[in-house]
């Protein structure tokens, strides 16, 4: 399988960390160490020769570049403009909405907001130099935790809506149930770090850059610049690695570097070291979810209520698609027509907050999926004949407000994946030597624990976006019969190429020569932003397209040959209600755990993911026996991610002062070796299988699973992610204190 | 020589000296000097809080002299002597680790074996360990109950010292100035039942690392002997002497009121450890340390009502 | 300070600061791109190479300590007779993606478990593949493959 490359020193390999130019500038940023406040001057130490100190005032075009609003917003424009915010008005008062400065302006929102650049041949000097450049500020006060920022009417989005008639529901409810929970910020924790290099000859720019999106990141390119974008060329040459992780964060290195080498005329490299990227790139969205539902006797669902707060940290980024993910998931899959919604994204003195693998869904689920698992046990019912019970059916919406297409296939998701992890049988029981239990603490015995999730994962980007974008795929077939693809889509783990070998067989094609074109935006169409959410949806439907077009046009002509193929909206009905995705993945997921009562580290019994999408099943008959295997690679690692919420280690954000609201998660010390998982992709069948959005559907029920089980096993409930030994000590010991004092007279 | 590198900074200046003979006299006429084994704590400037990166280069910056301990014959080997075995401060890890279980005892071997993933353990040393003074580092409570004693020599004397006359608290140990750990000798013993076991994730705040060994001679079913340390609290090794004496001389199993009085002992002694009331502490500290007494409690008491199991079986964690 | 060394069988020397990381020397003043760096958040990043045949992380090594030294990176390796049974490992476990950033640690750490001829020593291979960090990837085949490549160079050796 060859991977034809080009460019300077960039082959099978090589990373954009590995690029090493002659004459290279190597970069550093100074960044700003207090979370809030006016920057009254900045000292500069000496520089010496052929060292350069860049910021604003060299900025030849625009020092901001729009988030989220140009994508959902058709009034505003590429500039903002449109909202009548002149480049000036980023005070606290605009909340850092719609826009991301590219350096710091006259104040700092965040600690590690960019300041100013130092670039030059030695790295080490540069690094003296940045962190001998001093920076005076007249601090103000600042704001992480997310429930003050709301207080103070630091709200960046907010949405609401209504349905039904819940208020009345709550009053003749017969029981209301109320909890809050909440799940942090995830570190993306890609191998390898952020890292851009940029060329200027005068007339072109070139960047090799590790962004997900080379054709927006040329976009940007292009304001900051001021330059058309003809003359910036990206190029991705590899990327270690990405959980969605590489895309504003990338396209900030990518445009320092670029600045860089424009105003030197020299090349310049930006890599970050891994405690950089720890510290100054963005995690996933920390969530607070506040349900309060209504049940009747049998302890079924009446009425919803759910209020989201998402921290956004210091400014707004691409979480477009996450915060409707999050709407979506946090309602549910299950029938309800009473609800009352609140979501409001707020604004924090953090560094800014975006998109993760999973894009928002594991956020949302993990509320409404420990919850579930709460009324059932408050019914005193086994979760999956609750769920089962509560599933939206032929005939509802969900809570969300929208229609899906297939009703059996959720249910057959439950059922699978509760039969084959034996859940009912454990569950009750697990239940039976809980409720037996009189201590925690004094048993020898293990504690173990069972808990069940369904979820859905959406495929694509919405609708409205992927009309927008209009992607493209470019196929050539050539003398020695190879198949080119031409794409910005970019082949990180191997499955695309898989999907391509497989297809080739499909349509009359030699399986093994193909080459997947290194992704360049002179030769490469736009096909969108590298997401695995749309390769099922949207990469592999332009390809077979494609293929089917080549190869009747192979019945007609001789090669080369070249065909062109652009997305499609599916054409549907008018529908009221529709879903704004082409698809839906449904996941099941149940984690079976086993905590050890001396010293509360869970262990797993058993990690069972069982998920379906319909519409896309790839025949792999003919592709050989490979294949599946890598669908389940990618759902395992998605599996240790969803994990990474629930068990990562708590990591202080620098600058910050230790405290509850000013961490997030790190995955590590847990690995496959430890957990018996089984991926069973429905139907059972081994050739069966789903490409769409694998790469996420580990991620999105995991935490909840987890944290059922967890909660289950300890006797205590677990409202908090991450969850670590101390912590379950914590909640322990106040459950205990809660039971002395109710004994007290 | 001396030679200038950029900036005008003078590089750091390498010894290496091949025995301690000659490593003495270069400390003594270099106090600043830092001792380089197998530099796993110096390199990884994470453990300062510092950038790996901006640590090594104000390390190196600031160093002056470093002395590499690598060559240094007495320091790097393993010598089995009919009454103990001595084992140089800067043997890896792995190299006291394949000589076998059989040589070393077994709870100081499951000791060594937790310290970082292999790799590391092919670079870091006992000595290195014990002088970077961390308290969560395993072997500290074995070396401890096993009666381990530290040579530590200066140009003008040699002293022994034992492990917690050595180790003051976390980051601090009793070596004075000039003064260098050469070997660690551990005496050979019988014990019927070695017990090691280590909970936490060391460099995860929320699962702070303890680690507790008891070593155990039984006479049929009295306990002639029994000494065990719990490791890993901020104070250093919690182990006290009455409370292993009245311990010897009862039978396994341990009878209840026997049982109530020691482990009332012990859950004294971890708290008086502390030095301080818990329940005062807030946030993070509050809570590890809550966490920890909490289990290193559980896991006396679990080694306590297990001893009729590890009696029985003889065997070790 | 002046450090020589044999660098995947070539004589080697250099001028570089006595505390400057190995991992640094290869890939700033040796362009051996092939030892990545950063690819864990761990204490100890996972840089991994052989040096005086045992594995150890570049990040750890100071340049004084290579001196008079014999190291082996992925690039040597590379060029080695049983290199194809590596890429064995790191096409079928890793899927066909040698572009994954952690293919080349993977290589190491299964070559060393064969050095230390622990590859059938499922514990041992378990705890020495849990150092590396692969974020794209779940690892359950690398346990398998290194018991396959066990087994075939088993037969290769009894012919």
């Amino acid at each position: 399988m060859a991977v034809r490359e080009k460019g300077i020193e960039v082959s099978p390999g090589n990373f954009v960390s590995d690029i090493d130019l002659k004459g290279m500038l190597k970069v550093s940023i100074v960044r700003s160490s207090i979370p809030s406040g006016e920057i009254e001057e900045i000292k500069l130490p000496k520089i010496p020769a052929g060292y350069w100190i860049i910021g604003r005032e060299s900025v030849p075009g625009t020092n901001f570049f729009v988030t989220n609003a140009s994508l959902i917003d058709d009034t505003v424009g590429k500039d903002g403009s449109s909202q009548g915010l002149s480049e000036g008005e980023m005070g606290k008062e605009s909340c850092g909405k719609y826009r991301r400065l590219w350096f710091a302006e006259g104040r700092v929102n965040y600690p590690g907001e960019p300041i100013l650049l130092v670039a030059g041949p030695d790295l080490h000097i540069v690094r003296e130099l940045a962190s001998s450049v001093t920076v005076k500020y007249r601090e103000d006060g600042y704001i992480t935790d997310p429930i003050e920022a709301l207080k103070e009417g630091r709200i960046i989005r907010r949405e609401s809506f209504d349905r039904g008639n819940y208020e009345s529901i709550y009053r003749e409810a017969y029981q209301v149930v109320e909890e809050e929970y909440e799940i942090r910020g995830q570190e993306h924790l890609y191998d390898e770090p952020q890292a851009a290099v940029a060329t200027w000859d005068g007339k072109l720019l070139t960047v090799y850059t590790q962004c997900q999106d080379p054709f927006l990141l040329r976009v940007y390119l292009a304001a900051l610049l001021n330059l058309p974008e003809k003359r910036i060329r990206v190029v991705l040459p590899s990327t270690g690695g990405a959980l969605n992780g590489k895309l504003e964060d990338a396209i900030l290195v990518a445009g320092y570097v670029s600045l860089v080498s424009f105003v030197t005329s020299l090349p310049a490299k930006l890599a970050y070291t891994r405690e950089e990227d720890l510290d100054y790139t963005s995690k996933s969205y920390p969530v607070i979810a506040r349900y309060r539902s209504a049940v009747d006797s049998n302890g079924d669902l009446m009425g919803l209520s759910v209020t989201l707060i998402v921290d956004s940290g210091a400014y707004e980024t691409f979480g477009y698609d996450s915060l409707l993910r999050m709407r979506l998931a946090s309602l549910g899959v299950y029938r309800c027509n009473d609800i009352h919604f609140e979501m409001y994204l707020v604004s924090t003195n953090k560094v800014p907050f975006g998109v993760m693998e999973g894009m928002g869904s594991p956020q949302g689920f993990s509320g409404i999926e420990i919850h579930s698992s709460r009324l059932a046990e408050i019914a005193q019912v086994d979760p999956f004949v609750w769920k089962k019970r509560n599933l939206i059916s032929k005939g509802f919406i969900l809570p969300s407000g929208y229609a899906i297409e297939e009703y059996e296939t959720p249910l057959l998701v439950l059922e699978r994946v509760v039969s084959i992890s034996d859940f009912q049988r454990k569950y009750s029981a697990y239940e039976m030597a809980k409720k037996r239990r009189s201590n925690v603490e004094s048993g020898t015995f293990p504690l173990r624990g069972i808990g069940l999730s369904l979820c859905f994962q959406p495929a694509g980007l919405p609708d409205y976006y992927e009309k927008k974008r209009k992607s493209s795929v470019i196929l050539k077939f050539d003398r020695n019969r190879n198949i080119t693809v031409f794409s910005s889509f970019f082949d990180y783990s191997g499955l695309e190429r898989l999907i391509v070998s497989g297809l080739l067989e499909k349509y009359g094609f030699d399986g093994s020569r193909y080459i997947w074109e290194l992704v360049d935006t002179q030769i490469s169409p736009d096909t969108g932003p590298s997401l695995p959410v749309r390769r099922g949806m949207i990469m592999k439907p332009l390809l077979e397209r494609g293929l089917n077009m080549l190869k009747r046009k192979r019945l007609n002509s001789i090669p080369p040959l070249s065909v062109k193929v652009s997305y499609r909206n599916p054409s549907r009905r008018r529908q009221p209600n529709k879903l704004p995705y082409s698809g839906l993945v449904w996941v099941g997921t149940v984690v079976e755990v086993e905590v050890d009562p001396i010293t509360f580290n869970v262990a797993f019994r058993g990690i069972w993911v069982v998920t379906s999408g319909k519409g896309d099943k790839l025949d792999l008959d003919s592709s050989g026996t490979s294949e599946v295997p890598s669908l389940i690679s990618e759902v395992e690692a998605g599996v240790m991610h969803g994990l990474g919420f629930v068990l990562g280690r708590r990591r202080n954000f620098k600058g910050l002062h230790s405290g509850e609201n000013s961490f997030y998660v790190v995955r590590g010390g847990f690995t496959v070796r430890e957990i018996p998982l089984k991926i069973d992709f429905l139907g059972g069948e081994k050739n069966s299988g789903c490409f769409n959005c694998t790469g996420e559907v580990g991620i999105v029920g995991v935490a909840p699973a987890f944290i059922a089980a967890v909660s289950q096993a300890t006797g205590v409930y677990i409202n908090k992610m991450p969850v670590a030994p101390s912590v379950i000590q914590d909640y322990i010991d106040s459950e205990n204190a809660e039971a002395e004092n109710v004994g007290t007279p | 020589m001396r030679k200038s590198s950029r900036r005008g900074k003078r590089e750091a200046e390498i010894y290496r000296p091949e025995s301690v003979r000659e490593l003495l006299t270069i400390y003594n006429s270099n106090p600043g000097a830092v001792l380089f084994a197998g530099g796993t704590s110096l390199m990884a400037g994470e453990i300062y809080g510092m950038e790996s990166e901006d640590y090594r280069n104000q390390r190196g910056a600031s160093v002056e002299s470093i002395v590499s301990l690598e060559r240094v014959s007495e320091l790097n080997r393993i010598v089995r002597k009919e009454r103990y075995l001595e084992i140089g401060a800067a043997v890896p890890l792995s190299k006291i680790l394949a000589i076998g279980s059989r040589v070393i005892p077994r709870a100081l071997f499951s000791s060594l074996s937790v310290v970082g993933p292999p790799s590391v353990r092919n670079l870091a040393t006992l000595g290195g360990g014990l002088c970077a003074a961390n308290v969560a580092f395993s072997p500290l409570p074995v070396l401890d109950v096993l009666g381990a004693r530290l040579e530590l020599r200066s140009k003008a004397k040699t002293r022994w010292l034992s492990i917690s006359d050595f180790l003051v608290e976390e980051g601090v140990t009793q070596l004075s100035v000039n003064e260098i750990l050469t070997r660690i000798r551990i005496p050979y013993s019988d014990w019927d039942i070695q017990y090691f076991r280590r909970v936490g994730e060391w460099g995860n705040p929320d699962y702070p690392v303890l680690n507790f060994c008891a070593l155990v001679r039984t006479e049929k079913d009295t306990i002639e002997d029994v000494k065990f340390a719990l490791g890993g609290l901020p104070e250093g090794i919690i182990r006290d002497r009455k409370l292993e004496l009245s311990i010897t001389g009862l039978k396994i199993p341990i009878g209840e009121r026997d049982k109530k009085v020691i482990l009332k002992r012990w859950e004294e002694l971890l708290n008086e450890g502390i030095g301080r009331n818990v329940s005062k502490e807030t946030g993070e500290l509050g809570r590890n340390l809550n966490y920890q007494i909490k289990t290193g409690i559980k896991i006396f008491k679990s080694f306590v009502e297990g001893l009729v199991f590890l009696n029985y079986s003889g065997f070790n964690i | 300070m002046k450090v020589e060394f044999l660098i995947n069988g070539k004589k080697t020397a250099l001028n570089v600061g006595p505390l400057k990381a190995l991992v640094d020397i290869l890939r700033d003043d040796l362009a051996m791109k092939g030892t990545k760096k950063g690819n864990s958040p761990a204490e100890y990043g996972c840089e991994l190479v052989f040096l005086n045949g045992e594995l150890v992380d570049a990040s750890l090594i100071p340049a004084f300590r290579v001196d008079k030294g014999e190291i082996l990176t992925i690039e040597g390796i590379k060029q080695r007779k049983d290199f194809p049974d590596y890429e064995r490992i790191v096409r079928e476990v890793l899927k066909g993606n040698d572009r994954l950033y952690c293919a080349g640690n993977i290589v190491m750490l299964v070559k060393a478990l064969f050095m230390e001829k622990k590859n059938n020593d499922i514990e041992a291979v378990k705890e020495a593949l849990s150092e590396v960090i692969c974020s794209e990837i779940g690892f359950s085949g690398i346990v398998e493959g290194v018991k396959r490549l066990s087994s075939l160079r088993g037969k290769r050796i009894r012919g």
